[in-house]
């Protein structure tokens, strides 16, 4: 008996308090958590309609004013007063909605956000029954949103990149919208956009911008942007020999295969190929041997590329541009600001140049930027948010917000018609205004990009293109492998990961994994 | 009739029980949470509706071929981290000791200065300051120091060096910390008496110091050994695991594979075989030291 010793009534009840609090809280929790799961499931489904109208309840009322008008003449005549009275009987139709909130995860930047803000004011003009709640500074990632999906809570609406949104389409998160809008409504945007935000034919997205990435070049050093590989290096070699500093910064090592992307296409090379209907990786091939040795010989032999350790305006490459220590970057129009800003009428951009050595531009990525809808299990959405959020990403992507993006922002529109209107309004300028016509003349280097460019895969398999390629593509630039055994190495990693994710079955491609032909002949 | 013992439990039982909720929401659950889903094919694409799958993650990782090389790099990640950090906190630990120290408080307030930084900041900062030949190491430190250059990016050894020094910044503050305050519970009249005897110091430290924190040092080593092991954002940040995966560890590998890869069920699997890894020498080591025993 001794060995124990008892417990005091006060230390009891302060235990049984403790745990019954948990307890309660625990409850509460769960209370509330199976409430709004019920509220979502149990709500009347309303038939959605291409139109996309909301929830809606209609009621007549009739009314009857009398109206007085005073009117005043004032002349070097004395003033005269003539008022008339009239009395009308009106009827008015007044149609109520039920107010609605849907919240939306943007990712744009500060610059695209002071357009897309106004964006936003006009549609709670034109659409005063919804509410936006907008969550700023969203990433750009599939993977950023998978908690709160699988909580059933996430955003009913969210701006991503079509690559992203293809493997967020593909594990069942986002609505199809071809099952909402018509065919002839995806029509209205570039072929290329919509493509890209298309999986099996079906369109997950609707795309605000197109994007890929550029060369940009200081006019101080380099007058005229090289057309081929050989005038790259020759122009290379020059600003180095010249100027002493590095004639391109471009980080091959340390980058996932974005942009090394276009130089392997450049060579000739695709990333997949089909065998029998199945996706095989299709990296291990001479075009990615001599794209791999156009680069180390550049950045070993010839001493005119820096392999920088990071990329954009915020890595050492854009640092490098902007203190005018190299005289070519490759970027995408994302970072103009800060170029130009920088720059100014120094600055210049261009297509990728040709590969001499196969006449074939290299050919960045061309990706859209989406405005996705998360669908109900994923984000607990009632019939009236998903018709609030279809009618919210038609808004976005019509013609005056992606004007407002071009002119703000600068970013090139994915709607056909704002598109056109961008090209006629770089061509037709009537400006003496310097600021504007340097910016103009970049802005065309960077439609003419667009122009040679690829779709970027929007496949699930392509989530495991990156680490491969950026593994071999590494020990390659720390001379730890030669060329051909970083092509080995890349496609063995690529299977490897395919196998461990379930990923190496039959999945039909898109289209077309090239743009070069129908985009070009569109424009 | 309930027996005085069975009362006596029961009120031991629910003297834990409100610790024992909070662990199992916030520690239980999530680990059998990542055990049953490595039994699984989650994945991006059966993400909401993912299936049993048996061990098929576990024989995969068997297969793989990075796995001997991501178990190398962790124990070199690991041991090459703690060995400098121990070293490192204990010697300045030491140097602060020392009772005719003039300024004492100034020098302990500047070397616990990286602990006060945040230390994703100071890896970013870390980041600018390898870039060669620009940042600060490879413009000024090294020269001066007449060292070779530092580049992650070319070689293995770099990447290494880069990761160990860094890491080494990072953390040396919460090792002088705690073997200082470990030194200070040491009776002073012991070294008053090894004086007398005519003890050098280099015995003083063989017989008095060391002795006297064989545990402070063995609980250090456990714990950061755990911590070390999965530190995830010096490699994350500074190399990414590069050149190819020389500097890749199990917790980056498995990252990678979650959020790069997608593929949830694989990572979740890899982490489980590093946490059976951990857990194991945590174990070895508990029994190595009797370090629980003196604690308990």
């Amino acid at each position: 008996m001794g060995k124990y010793r008892s417990l005091s009534g006060t230390a009891i009840a302060a235990i049984v308090i403790v745990v019954v609090i948990v307890i309660i809280a625990a409850g509460v929790g769960a209370y509330y958590a199976t409430r709004k799961h019920i509220t979502t499931t149990s709500t009347t489904p309303v038939a959605t309609t291409t139109s996309s109208v909301p929830v809606t309840s209609t009621t007549t009322t009739t009314s009857t004013t009398t109206t007085t008008t005073t009117t005043t003449t004032t002349s070097s005549v004395p003033v005269t007063s003539t008022t008339t009275t009239t009395t009308t009987t009106t009827t008015t139709t007044t149609t109520t909605h039920t107010p609605v909130t849907i919240t939306v995860a943007d990712s744009y930047s500060t610059s695209e956000n002071a357009a897309f803000n106004q964006t936003i004011a006009a549609f709670e003009q034109q659409y005063p029954w919804i509410h936006v709640n907008v969550e700023y500074g969203a990433q750009d990632s599939a993977s950023n949103y998978q908690s709160e999906v699988q909580a059933g809570d996430a955003p009913n609406v969210l701006r991503v990149s079509s690559d992203s949104a293809g493997v967020a389409f593909a594990s069942g998160w986002l609505l199809n919208l071809s099952q909402y809008l018509p065919k002839s409504y995806f029509a209205r945007y570039i072929n290329v956009t919509i493509q890209d935000s298309m999986l099996n034919g079906s369109v997950y997205g609707l795309p605000d911008d197109e994007n890929s990435i550029v060369m940009f070049y200081n006019k101080k050093f380099v007058p005229q942007p090289p057309n081929t590989t050989n005038q790259l290096i020759q122009i290379a070699e020059n600003v180095n020999k010249t100027y002493h500093i590095w004639g391109i910064a471009y980080g091959a090592s340390d980058e996932y295969g974005y942009r090394f992307a276009a130089w392997f296409a450049g060579y000739g090379g695709q990333i997949f190929t089909t065998i029998n209907g199945k996706i095989y990786p299709d990296l291990n091939s001479t075009a990615m041997v001599n794209a791999l040795n156009f680069w180390y010989n550049l950045t070993y032999n010839l001493k005119i590329n820096y392999l920088a350790p990071s990329p954009g305006a915020g890595g050492a490459e854009g640092e490098l541009f902007t203190s005018n220590q190299t005289a070519i970057i490759f970027d995408g129009p994302w970072d103009l600001g800060n170029y130009f800003s920088a720059l100014g009428c120094n600055l210049g951009a261009a297509p990728l140049p040709v590969v001499s050595q196969t006449g074939l531009y290299a050919t960045p990525f061309v990706g859209a930027q989406d405005w996705v809808i998360t669908t109900p299990s994923a984000s607990g959405a009632t019939p009236a948010q998903i018709n609030a959020s279809l009618l919210f990403i038609e808004f976005v992507t019509n013609y005056s917000a992606e004007m407002r993006l071009w002119n703000i922002a600068g970013d090139i529109p994915a709607l056909t018609s704002a598109y056109n209107t961008a090209l006629k309004e770089l061509s037709e300028t009537n400006t003496t205004n310097t600021t504007i016509l340097c910016l103009n003349n970049i802005k065309k280097g960077i439609l003419e990009q667009e122009i040679h460019g690829m779709i970027m895969p929007n496949i699930p398999q392509m989530g495991s293109y990156w680490s491969s390629f950026h593994q071999y593509a590494s020990e390659f630039f720390a001379s730890k492998i030669n060329a051909t055994q970083a092509a080995q190495g890349m496609e063995q990693a690529f299977i490897q990961a395919l196998q461990q994710s379930g990923l190496l079955s039959p999945i039909p491609l898109p289209n077309s994994l090239y743009l070069l032909q129908e985009f070009s002949t569109k424009y | 009739m309930v027996s005085w013992n069975t009362k006596q439990k029961i009120i031991g039982f629910l003297y834990i029980l409100p610790l024992f909720i909070v662990v199992l929401l916030l520690f239980l659950y999530p680990l059998i949470y990542s055990v049953y889903i490595s039994f699984t094919n989650m994945a991006a694409i059966h993400f909401l509706h993912f299936k049993y799958i048996g061990l098929f993650n576990y024989e995969m990782m068997i297969k793989d071929k990075y796995l001997a090389t991501l178990l190398i790099n962790t124990v070199i990640w690991t041991l090459g981290s703690l060995i400098p950090m121990i070293a490192l906190g204990l010697s300045l630990a030491i140097i602060l000791n020392q009772k005719d120290l003039y300024g004492k408080s100034i020098f302990y307030a500047i070397l616990i200065l990286p602990w006060a930084f945040p230390g994703f900041i100071s890896l970013l900062v870390w980041q600018g300051m390898w870039v060669d030949p620009y940042g600060f190491m490879n413009r000024y430190l090294l020269p001066f120091l007449h060292l070779p250059h530092v580049n992650s990016l070319i070689s293995v050894s770099s990447a290494w060096t880069e990761l160990i020094v860094t890491n080494l910044w990072l953390s040396f503050p919460y090792y002088m910390t705690v073997f200082y305050s470990g030194l200070q519970s040491i009776p002073q009249e012991l070294y008053e008496i090894a004086d007398v005897d005519g003890a050098g110091p280099l015995q003083k430290f063989a017989t008095i110091t060391f002795p006297s924190l064989r545990k402070i040092i063995a609980f250090v080593f456990i714990t950061s050994f755990v911590f070390t092991w999965n530190n995830f954002y010096p490699i994350y940040i500074l190399t990414g695991g590069g050149p190819g995966i020389a500097t890749e560890t199990f917790t980056v590998y498995a990252y990678q594979q979650a959020f790069s890869q997608y593929n949830y069920a694989f990572a979740a699997a890899l982490s489980i075989v590093s946490t059976i890894i951990t857990v194991g020498l945590g174990i070895i080591v508990l029994k190595f030291t009797g370090v629980l025993e003196n604690i308990t």
